[in-house]
């Protein structure tokens, strides 16, 4: 044990000894490791978000079809899905856009009961009365809106709101040009009162297969689409996973290059190295202790520069806001207000990384400490 | 005991460069005995050492040390032989670059898992023995050619090693240091270590047990 101890103390030693070569693989590693690090905690952090807005919305998702798109459902069949054996509640809602002067703001109109827990509004209060409204953190920050202040849409300009609440800057992305509404309101504005264009379904677990049927009862004949949350779910996931893996796959064609630099910076001093390996062959080291030294060298420098990459990833990320990385994620980043990047550092991705760099490494020193080492002392000593 | 049969160390093997740098040796080498090996410069001395020190392979023949066939030993065997039984004194000192005098003393010592504080004091006894008792923290490059010489043997007698192997150990050192380091080999031979010295140095010749003269990679 005390062997081992004393190796792993001598390989943090040869690090420091070997400085020059310990910065540039560090930074080697670094280079690589940071980006990745950044975009995968970044694609966790919206998927995330993602997953817990589906998490917190209905069971089923009834909206009509019209061409093969989404379409608002007539509010005449609320009641009678209220009433289906099984349904908990049916929240109609009506989601669309409208420009607040030159920006585009997405408006939400639902009841005030049924607006979603995850909603808190960090300054004043949820709507209660009739044209109030509470304002995504942008763009409060862009018109400089403030509790009672008062506005009106672009082309709707009978109708005048009133602000009451304000979102946090960092109740996250989606939320940042939101505008919350009443249901009433927000058919009054787009001047469809008679039509949601979803109505969310929570159930009792189990029932949805019952609740399809007593639906296709109701809507016979009518062109609806049904939507379960788990698809909806998996579909958000996937979508996610698919740009991970795009970005991984454009990632390593990118830094294809950074890993030669590892494998060269690795070996640098090789032949100052092979000298003492020589020597150490010479005075009593075996060539498993050598090796396990060497190990723990790279083991050391691949922790040290993946913990560095990782520090700088949160830094970049709340730093700088995910800056050039985020933008492969949310497609619209520089069209969209300003928002906080989400984020989420998982273990697994760092453990990968760490892997990742610690294998580099290896491949970079091993083999040739190996051969070094099983040298004649001699002839490595040359 | 160390008996060497036939050795032959072959450089260049078919090439236009083929050096016979040791032809068909027989050597016995008593247990505590002090032997010296003399001869020209490039007459193979230093193959020699190397061969019987384990630190190189000859082209043909064995070696034996304490009935044992070396020449047969893995390369994990030859390690624990030589970390067991033999100390090596280098002809150009091979101490690790930028490792104080007294880390480079012990370094033998790291893999032994022995701790710190006692790899230190052993260091420090022997840089003492060998007058470097104020250079323990100096590294090689901040040392002169002797000191680094002295610091080399006292890294060969860190595992106190049965076979001491000097090649050419006086060869940069003053006269007063080469009789100390003379009388210290003594020492060890009287405590019971074989040693074997390749040198020029006449002083030598009076406590040898035995010189062997090379020329031309043959015993005259
Ligand atoms: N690695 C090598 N490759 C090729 N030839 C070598 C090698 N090592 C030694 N030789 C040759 O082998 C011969 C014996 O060399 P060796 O070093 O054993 O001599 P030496 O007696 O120790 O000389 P010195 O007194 O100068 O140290 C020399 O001719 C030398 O050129
Ligand atoms: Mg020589």
């Amino acid at each position: 044990m005390s062997k081992h101890i004393n190796l792993l103390l001598l390989a943090s030693e040869n690090l420091l000894r070997h400085r020059t070569k310990t910065i540039v693989v560090c930074l080697c590693i670094i280079a690589i490791l940071s980006p990745f690090i950044t975009a995968i905690s970044i694609s966790e952090g919206i998927r995330a978000q993602s997953l817990a807005s589906v998490g917190e919305g209905g069971d089923l998702y009834l909206t009509f079809d019209e061409f093969g798109r989404n379409a608002p459902v007539p509010l005449e069949y609320l009641g009678e899905i209220r009433n289906i054996f099984g349904v908990k509640k049916a929240v109609p809602r009506i989601i669309g856009r409208a420009y607040l002067q030159n920006k585009l703001a997405v408006i939400v109109g639902i009841d005030k009961e049924y607006v979603p827990v995850s909603v808190s509004c960090v300054s004043g209060k949820i709507f209660e009365k009739p044209d109030e409204v509470v304002v995504g953190s942008e763009l409060a920050r862009h018109f400089r809106l403030n509790i009672g202040d008062q506005l009106s849409m672009r082309g709707q300009q009978r109708k005048v709101f009133t602000v009451v609440g304000m979102f946090s800057a960092d109740s996250g992305i989606w939320s940042s040009s939101l505008i919350f509404m009443s249901f009433k309101d927000a058919g009054e504005l787009f001047g469809k009162p008679e039509v949601a264009t979803d109505i969310q379904i929570y159930s009792i677990p189990g029932h949805n297969s019952e609740i399809a049927t007593d639906l296709y009862n109701i809507l016979m004949n009518k062109p609806y689409r049904l939507q379960d949350k788990h698809i909806i779910e998996l579909f958000v996931k996937k979508g996610f996973l698919l740009k991970e893996g795009v970005f991984t796959a454009l990632y390593v064609v990118a830094f294809a290059l950074g890993i030669p630099a590892i494998l060269v910076a690795s070996g640098f001093g090789l032949s100052e190295r092979k000298k003492e390996i020589g020597i150490m062959k010479a005075t009593g080291w075996n060539t498993l202790e050598v090796l396990e030294l060497i190990t723990f060298e790279q083991l050391l420098i691949s922790l040290l520069g993946a913990a560095i990459a990782l520090l700088l990833s949160i830094l970049w990320i709340k730093g700088f806001n995910g800056a050039f990385i985020g933008q492969f994620f949310i497609a619209e980043t520089t069209l969209l207000p300003k928002f906080n990047m989400p984020s989420k550092f998982l273990p697994l991705p760092f453990l990968l990384s760490f892997f990742f760099a610690f294998l580099l490494t290896m491949v970079g020193s091993i083999y040739s400490s190996w051969r070094a080492s099983t040298e004649s002392p001699v002839v490595a000593m040359k | 005991m160390i008996r060497a049969e036939r050795l032959c160390k072959t450089y260049g093997a078919h090439t236009k460069h083929e050096i016979h740098a040791v032809k068909e040796i027989n050597l016995t080498i008593a247990k505590n005995s002090f032997v010296v090996l003399k001869g020209p410069s490039g007459s193979g001395k230093t193959t020699l050492l190397n061969i019987i020190g384990t630190l190189d392979r000859p082209t043909t023949g064995n070696v034996y040390i304490d009935g044992e066939e070396i020449t047969a030993f893995s390369d994990i065997a030859l390690s624990v032989l030589r970390r067991k039984k033999i100390g090596f004194i280098f002809q150009d000192f091979n101490l690790i670059p930028r490792l104080s005098g007294w880390e480079n003393v012990s370094y033998p010592l790291i893999p032994m898992g022995i701790p710190l504080k006692e790899r230190f004091t052993r260091a420090q006894s022997l840089l003492k023995i060998m007058d470097l008792g104020d250079r323990m923290t100096h590294t090689p490059e901040e040392l002169s050619g002797g000191q680094q010489q002295r610091v080399a043997i006292a890294r060969a007698m860190v595992n106190n090693p049965e076979i001491i192997i000097a090649d050419e150990p006086t060869s940069n050192i003053d006269e007063e240091t080469s009789i100390k380091l003379l009388n210290t080999l003594n020492e060890l031979k009287h405590k019971g270590a074989t040693i074997i010295v390749a040198t020029h140095d006449p002083r030598f010749n009076k406590i040898a047990d035995e010189t062997f003269t090379m020329k031309d990679g043959r015993f005259q």
